[in-house]
């Protein structure tokens, strides 16, 4: 499904990405774990295509993606999250939503909104109100769904559960377990490794850009070397 | 082991100039030579121009420490000029020193109840508003002709006095004006670095800073003013070069040479406002661009500069010096290019 | 200094606090009181109001009706700077320093903008060296990890001397290794300075361990007030916050 080979990212002299393989199968969720300013997000940002300086092989459903923008990789079926709440600020939260089902149809949006409604109770009680009058939390949420619900293949989610309430984060853990069972692949960044991990196949801990150790998140949860990240 | 680790690290107090401040208030200083190397009207003339342009836009300079781009110079020089002839024409008042004095603080008080009034905006609509400022003020310039001439302006200015000694002829407006210059460059070194901690919070961070328990508002208000008052002295300079308060010294497009001058100079340190002035005025004069057209090549270059180097010349020099030394800047004791390249 | 007429520790009452914005109710009729030099947590749903209660506190915003009462001062509707100056200080969620300032300039700009002395940096040394901020003094704010940006920020708070923190969601976005600084930090604030702290959180590990008493916002009413232990095992906190029972490592959370 997505396949990354030899990746690096820097951003002036520092390397934020050195060198890293990585693999993600159909309908498998990822976790990346380790400390800011290990390099997660930087590989994140560059399988969404949003750092210049990547150099690398990334494959996506066997097609190399490396000289795509940013918005062919979304039409082409990756749905991504960014950390920290960017939402439009002017536009309703069903909007917001919405907008990542642009290129569907009429009649598909109107599905997915109401799955994605089943799942998050809250859009619908705020569907028409601003989205950029919400909390920090919620705007976190209207992001994640919207993310969701272009019915990507391919879901990248940068920090989900940061400043979310337990009860959110079991909505979200809830959503990402139908879309697990749709086959759709997961690649995601968590501090909150406790409730990550509980929705993770597999787990990679990161340092200085690269990966450490690697495992079934059983493995890693066992790991004497994951403990001070859990 | 950290009280003594503390208490080291603070040892190393920042100085209160930094070298810029310094370079900058030397230059200025030696312009009081210019009168005894040289008797070139020309070259004269040419000082004098651009003394006052860069004290004038030492206002533009001020306010932008906290991120607000005044329009509003020509507005607070016209009132320290007018002050100045009404003074000197009709009440017969020429000691420069008190003249001086009107010229900064007429405008700086007229500066606090505006600023209460204009100071609560942000961004555009500050600058927007500044700028309708300086309409409304040409239109009073105009309109209230029993005090200000009206159309006809205010011609016949006596020469001013120093200690009873008149100051006439060319070389002595010159130094009048380095007078006016340096002490508006002072105030404004000084000023602008015994708040610099107040000013840098507010461009940053202003929700931040009142949480900590600064009052924004009022460190607003009081670079509101003394932007004004420093506008002020420059009025003053360019009316007793001219022996004339007249609307047209005061023109809103104005307004723009002076943001010019700070901005293409470098608006990270006070240098950039004094070598933007140099530069510019010297440039306009060389190739001969009428007054006219002007703020349409400033806006233009204003445009170019904020897209290729947004630290202006002075950033430009600095970051190249600390290239070729390759070292890093320490905080605000010296404005590194990280600084000269805030937000615009 | 305003603060100076005001005595140690003086308890915070939020007294019937309603807001709404426009057509929007946030809080119907809220009431809590934090004794003097307590720790109080607050928790709730995402949008239950509990950054507005934080603005409402520290004067940002002003209630539409009811007041906030520290000590005999009322202190809703003043401006936040004369708030701050009384001791009441707030945190941000998101990390909040003055870019392109070294940890020294932001930290001298708390001391500044509070009208204190240098000398409380020696108060916080301890505090300073453990969060790693003395070995990146001169490193400019906005260039540190995340963490340090959040525990820098934490503690221009502090260097303001204050009375009662307001703290937006301190451990949010640290890593876990990182989120014990947040105990040290409260502990340090409650014992040298003597300060009161109203904790918002999410963690409910934090939240358990540190706080002997909670409120629980929900709906803009106060639904739930107490210790933890009971708090968290009430069925409407359940359902409102802390959802479904499938958190099987919270065995605290059920009775």
């Amino acid at each position: 499904m997505l396949s990354i080979r030899d990746l690096h990212v820097a951003y002036g002299g520092t390397r934020a990405v050195d060198g890293l393989d990585l693999d993600v199968a159909a309908g498998q969720t990822v976790l990346l774990i380790g400390a800011n300013g290990a390099g997660k997000s930087s590989l994140i940002n560059a399988v969404i295509g949003l750092v210049s300086s990547a150099r690398g092989q990334i494959t996506f459903e066997g097609r190399n993606i490396s000289g795509l923008s940013s918005d062919a990789r979304a039409r082409l079926g990756i749905g991504y999250s960014p950390e920290g709440r960017r939402v439009f600020p002017s536009m309703s939260v069903k909007d917001n939503v919405l907008s990542g089902a642009a290129t569907k149809s009429q009649r598909e949006q109107s599905e997915r909104w109401d799955q994605l409604v089943a799942s998050f109770p809250f859009l619908a009680e705020r569907q028409a109100q601003p989205a950029g009058q919400l909390s920090g939390g919620q705007q976190q949420l209207v992001a994640i769904a919207r993310a969701m619900s272009g019915t990507p293949r391919l879901l990248l989610l940068d920090e989900p559960f940061l400043g979310l309430a337990p009860v959110w984060i079991q909505q979200i853990s809830t959503a990402v377990r139908q879309m697990q069972e749709q086959g759709i692949a997961i690649l995601m960044t968590e501090q909150m490794a406790r409730p990550a991990l509980k929705i993770a196949h597999y787990g990679h801990v990161m340092r200085s850009g690269q990966i450490r150790r690697s495992g079934t998140t059983d493995e890693i949860k066992g790991a004497a070397l994951a403990e001070e990240y859990l | 082991m950290s009280n003594a680790t503390v208490s080291r690290l603070l040892e190393r107090r920042s100085p209160f100039f930094s070298g810029y401040e310094w370079v900058t208030l030397a230059l200025v200083l030696a312009t009081f030579a210019v009168p005894f190397l040289t008797v070139n009207p020309q070259i004269m003339s040419q000082t004098n121009l651009i003394l006052i342009a860069a004290t004038a836009a030492l206002g533009v300079y001020i306010m932008l420490r906290m991120d607000l781009m005044s329009f509003a110079v020509p507005s607070f020089m016209a009132i320290g000029g007018y002050t100045v002839a009404i003074l000197s024409i009709r009440l017969g008042i020429t000691d420069v020193f008190v003249l001086a004095a009107a010229a900064f603080i007429v405008p700086a008080l007229l500066a606090i109840p505006l600023g209460w009034l204009i100071l609560r905006l942000k961004g555009v609509y500050f600058v927007l508003v500044t700028f309708v400022l300086t309409e409304i003020v040409q239109l009073l310039l105009f309109e209230a002709a029993p005090l200000t001439g009206g159309a006809n302006g205010l011609v016949g200015m006596p020469a001013v006095k120093i200690f009873g000694f008149e100051l006439w002829d060319n070389s002595h407006v010159l130094l009048t004006t380095a007078g006016l210059a340096f002490t508006g460059f002072l105030i404004t070194a000084i000023f602008t670095r015994r708040y610099r901690y107040e000013f840098a919070a507010i461009e940053k961070n202003d929700v931040l800073a009142e949480s900590l328990g600064l009052a924004c508002w009022k460190y607003k208000a009081l670079a509101f003013a003394v932007a004004a008052g420093v506008s002020g002295l420059a009025g003053f300079a360019l009316v007793n070069m001219l022996m004339t308060a007249h609307p047209t010294s005061f023109a809103p497009m104005s307004s723009v040479n002076y943001i010019t001058y700070t901005i293409v100079g470098g608006k990270a340190s006070i240098l950039g406002t004094l070598v933007g002035a140099i530069l510019l005025v010297s440039a306009t004069d060389y190739f001969a661009l009428s007054g006219e057209l002007s703020p349409g090549l400033y806006g233009l270059l204003i445009i170019v500069v904020t897209l290729v180097a947004k630290g202006g010349v002075i950033g430009m020099l600095t970051k190249t010096v600390q290239r070729l030394r390759g070292r890093n800047g320490g905080g605000l004791t010296n404005p590194k290019p990280a600084l000269a390249e805030g937000k615009s | 200094m305003d603060g100076a007429n005001l005595t140690r520790g003086d308890a915070l009452r939020v007294e019937s606090i309603s807001k709404a914005f426009g057509g929007l109710k946030v809080f119907h009729d809220v009431n809590f009181t934090m004794p003097a030099g307590g720790l109080l947590g607050v928790i709730g749903p995402n949008g239950a109001g509990k950054t507005t209660m934080i603005n409402i506190i520290s004067g940002r915003l002003p209630p539409s009706s009811g007041r906030v009462m520290l000590g005999d001062t009322r202190v809703d509707s003043q401006p936040v700077y004369s708030n701050a100056g009384r001791g009441l200080v707030r945190s941000f969620q998101q990390t909040a320093t003055f870019n392109d300032n070294s940890i020294e300039d932001n930290l001298l700009s708390a001391i500044r903008f509070s009208g204190k002395d240098r000398s409380v940096l020696e108060r916080l040394a301890v505090l300073l060296e453990k969060f790693g901020l003395v070995e990146n003094w001169r490193r400019d704010a906005n260039l540190l990890p995340y963490g340090l940006q959040k525990m820098l920020g934490l503690t221009m708070a502090l260097a303001t001397e204050p009375r009662m923190l307001l703290l937006d969601e301190p451990a949010a976005g640290l890593e876990k290794s990182e989120r014990g600084n947040i105990d040290d930090y409260i502990a340090f604030a409650q014992t040298e300075f003597n300060c009161g702290v109203l904790l918002v959180e999410h963690d409910m590990d934090l939240i358990k361990r540190l706080c002997p008493q909670v409120i629980v916002l929900d709906g803009g009413k106060l639904i739930a007030e107490g210790a933890p232990g009971e708090v968290l095992a009430r069925k409407d906190v359940i359902d409102a916050y802390l959802g479904g029972s499938d958190e099987e490592d919270d065995h605290a959370q059920h009775s």
